[in-house]
């Protein structure tokens, strides 16, 4: 999601080959103007180039595209926009164009191409329907050294919780090293530099304890993961349990001040919920449920199970969730144990006619080894689609592939037997975070696991 | 048929598009269902368990149907002048809203243009803040202070584009007030610069003599406003009325915002005949002190912290999440108002409402809070 740029330059063009140095040209200097090195820019103008190709042969001829770059502070970003009524729904398909038993096509598709030389690849349907490819390479920031550093001394009792400055902000993610867990610190937290600039972007927002000395106790971050949905990271109190000055309740004490300054700032906003991926031991866990957990693989250790928590921010009206009957098990208990008011609608296939062709938008995330498919279309080659798919990924090295089912949009449980004859097990509801309830499926392996608590 | 997508990206003004609609609570056969309980106790909304004042039930039980194919008086005329005769000021100093909600959209509608502000507190009643920002205007917010308005913290919060402050006396939802010596310094050091908003929604149910009645001030003060409602202490929250007081000047502006013909006659005729009903204000006041005596000394039994102050109602604070609260008091046929929204993450908010209410309410509570230790 881009979150307020600061700057933008638009570009609408044919979906003419003869264009192609013009969209080179405009990606190149457009995002070394927005601040991108040399060589990120460079990515993001390869990656626009492959995008672009691979429309052209894809789009009705004379259709007009729109690509426009935008500076994100932290990061350019690159989107292209174009009518559906101008290309097949297919083409939202990664695995549209390839043959996915011949490896070599693999480095023919166009879209596989660019994804592997952004940071962000996201291919979906904008508001107003149209088809939208976003891109988005982010600037190269120099890693934390505060490893090397001697902790710094905690933060007293008068203390107060403040938005930090940029500095302060940078003491707080470095220092959040000494006393965190790797596992439990977001990749981010290793680029101080990066954080400030998202911060300053609009996309994060910060808190910090500052005692009357000025010394800093703490932190937490929050950003719209979606319209709908906060999450946040912390808070992280920088002190371990030999400090001495620092006692339990103290620590207790900042951490529910840093966690409350968070929820008061989204309180009236359209938050429907706050949800905290990777809790630290410092959460006041007494403000969340336990959604569920998702697997984490890494590239060669077990995989880690991850536990979700989840605040609701508002006051549940209640609503309807359409299933496929495989996943009602699993909703009916989940919803009994959440005490969430559901009506569950069962859906079947009564032989009406369907689509031939599935689509599915797909969400990269290559720093996590993940991605994410959403359905744009249900189709009768549901199964094969997501099979395909899943080749894909798996030669990409891509281990966390999820799907994510919006309970609210009946037409999307048609996807519930491809999903269960592909390996998806159902792993977190998340209330309201569609239409409906968003159900989060993670394609699972039967390997042994990790937890972390 | 037209099949140009419309615009909204360019139609939709910004505030806007950044604004979330109130979503309220479903009709109580729907929430059955949905939460499977049966009776369901609705302790959410501070409505009077009394019900209203007999003279106003009259008129409802005897309003003749030809009735309602009339208009209303489109300014309220008998009201404002039984407002008048109550209060002692002239008629024209009273305008009559759709429900408070709607004077104060009224007010602010009158005072502010692109670029101004209002002033309240963070943990106040949301609509002074919501009306603001859905109309352009920024709303400029003040912590409380020991749960109680805080007068420095406003007067330092005003700039230049501020045009009115904000101050709910006694506070929904935390029942503190400001006495007549606090309102008199604020009101003198701000000095006529702006106009001060006093909402006393819950005036009618403060016992404590020092309590100021803001409607004797406005003839001191020319800048202030006085909101009052007849949902609260006079049960006609159905009914949708509420009314503003304001010296000659000020009401004469905010009369070229007002929508007339708003108040319906039903509305009108049965607030008429609640106004000068104070035995109903003292069997209220007496059931609220009763119901009050029976709770606290339970939530204290349970360890509870809570916020009782003026008006009918309760802060409690829970050692869990308050929407999680909401939903298993729902299931167990209570309905209390979670206050993450009004900024106290973990509170909630009880109405006192009828004996029967308050003790399926106590019951739930203990069993809540019994689950979760």
């Amino acid at each position: 999601m881009i979150n307020q740029p600061q700057r933008q330059a638009r570009l609408t063009i044919k979906d003419d080959l003869a264009f192609l140095p013009t969209v080179q040209t405009f990606v190149e200097k457009t995002a070394l103007a927005f601040g991108l090195g040399q060589t990120e820019a460079l990515a993001l103008t390869l990656a626009g180039e492959e995008i672009f190709n691979y429309l052209c042969t894809q789009v009705k001829p004379e259709a007009e595209i729109e690509i426009s770059c935008y500076n994100g502070g932290y990061y350019a970003a690159l989107e292209f926009i174009l009518p559906i009524r101008n290309l097949a729904m297919r083409t939202f398909n990664l695995t549209a164009t390839i043959n996915i038993d011949d490896e070599n096509s693999l480095d023919e598709m166009g879209l596989l191409l660019a994804s592997r030389m952004v940071d962000h690849l996201q291919i979906g349907q904008n508001d107003n329907g149209r088809l939208q490819l976003l891109l988005r390479k982010e600037k190269s920031y120099p890693k934390t050294t505060a490893t090397n550093r001697a902790p710094s001394k905690p933060a007293t009792k008068n203390f107060s919780i403040i938005t930090p400055e940029a500095e302060e902000l940078k003491f707080f993610i470095s220092e959040s090293h000494h006393y965190t867990s790797p596992e439990l610190l977001p990749q981010e937290f290793s680029y101080p530099g990066k954080i400030v600039d998202m911060v300053k972007a609009g996309d994060y927002q910060a808190a910090i304890v500052r005692d009357s000395t000025g010394r800093i106790g703490g932190g937490i971050i929050w950003y719209w993961s979606s319209t709908k949905m906060v999450e946040c990271y912390g808070p992280f109190i920088l002190a371990d349990d030999t400090t001495p000055s620092i006692s339990p309740e103290l620590r207790q004490t900042m951490a529910e001040a840093l966690l409350e300054y968070c929820l008061n700032a989204i309180a009236r906003s359209p938050a429907v919920g706050l949800l905290n991926r990777s809790p630290s031991p410092d959460l006041p866990q007494h403000h969340f449920e336990t959604l569920g957990t998702v697997l984490e693989y890494h590239n060669t250790s077990l995989p880690t199970e991850r536990p979700s928590l989840f605040r609701q921010m508002q006051e549940d009206p209640g609503a309807v969730t359409w299933t496929d009957p495989n996943f009602e098990p699993f909703l009916r208990s989940e919803y009994q144990r959440l005490t969430l008011p559901r009506e569950i609608r069962l859906t079947s296939d009564s032989g009406e006619n369907r689509a031939d062709f599935s689509v599915l938008a797909s969400e990269f995330d290559r720093a996590r080894h993940k991605v994410t498919l959403r359905p744009l279309w249900a189709g009768n080659d549901m199964e094969k689609n997501i099979a395909d798919h899943l080749t894909l990924f798996t030669r990409e090295g891509l281990d966390n592939i999820f799907f994510i089912i919006d309970l609210g949009q009946s037409w999307q449980a048609a996807f519930g037997p491809a999903l269960r004859e592909n390996s998806f097990t159902p792993r977190l509801l998340l209330p309201h975070g569609g239409k409906g309830d968003l159900l989060i499926l993670q394609k699972t392996e039967p390997k042994k696991t990790e937890s972390v608590s | 048929m037209s099949t140009t997508a419309i615009p909204l990206k360019d139609l939709v003004p910004e505030y806007i598009k950044h604004f979330e609609a109130y979503i309220p609570s479903k009709p109580d056969d729907e929430l059955k269902k949905l939460y499977g309980c049966d009776p369901l106790y609705r302790l959410n909304n501070n409505e009077n368990p009394l019900g209203p004042p007999p003279a106003a039930g009259a008129v409802l039980e005897h309003f003749e149907t030809r009735k309602a194919a009339i208009y209303p008086s489109g300014d309220a005329y008998h009201l404002r002048q039984a407002l008048a005769e109550k209060f002692d000021m002239n008629p024209d100093q009273f305008l009559i809203g759709n429900g408070a909600n709607e004077v104060i959209a009224f007010v602010i509608k009158a005072f502010c243009q692109e670029g101004d502000n209002i002033v309240t507190a963070d943990k106040t009643f949301a609509v002074y803040e919501w009306i603001a920002e859905f109309s352009g205007f920024s709303a400029r917010l003040t912590p409380l202070s020991d749960f109680g308005f805080d007068a420095e913290a406003m007067l330092e919060a005003i700039n230049e584009r501020t045009k009115i402050l904000f101050i709910c006396n006694p506070n929904n939802p935390t029942g503190t007030y400001w006495n007549r010596e606090q309102l008199i310094n604020f009101m003198d050091q701000v000095d006529g610069r702006q106009i001060v908003v006093i909402d006393e929604a819950y005036c009618e149910f403060v016992e404590n003599e020092d309590f100021p009645d803001a409607m004797e001030l406005l003839h001191q003060y020319p800048n202030l406003v006085v909101f009052r409602t007849f949902s609260k202490m006079y049960a006609l929250a159905g009914l949708r009325i509420g009314y503003l007081a304001g010296s000659l000047e000020v009401v004469d502006i905010i009369r070229r915002t007002c929508v007339v013909y708003s108040v319906n006659t039903l509305a009108q005729s049965a607030a008429l005949k609640a106004l000068n009903d104070d035995q109903h204000i003292q069997r209220t006041r007496d059931h609220i002190r009763q119901e009050k005596a029976r709770l606290l000394p339970l939530l204290e039994k349970l360890g509870l912290k809570y916020q009782s102050g003026e008006g009918c109602f309760v802060m409690i604070h829970l050692p869990m999440s308050d929407t999680l609260a909401y939903r298993k008091l729902m299931a167990k046929g209570v309905m209390i108002r979670s206050m993450t929204g009004f900024r106290f993450p973990n509170w909630i908010r009880v109405s006192i409402g009828s004996t029967k209410a308050m003790t399926a309410f106590a019951q739930a509570l203990t069993e809540l809070i019994e689950q979760q230790s």
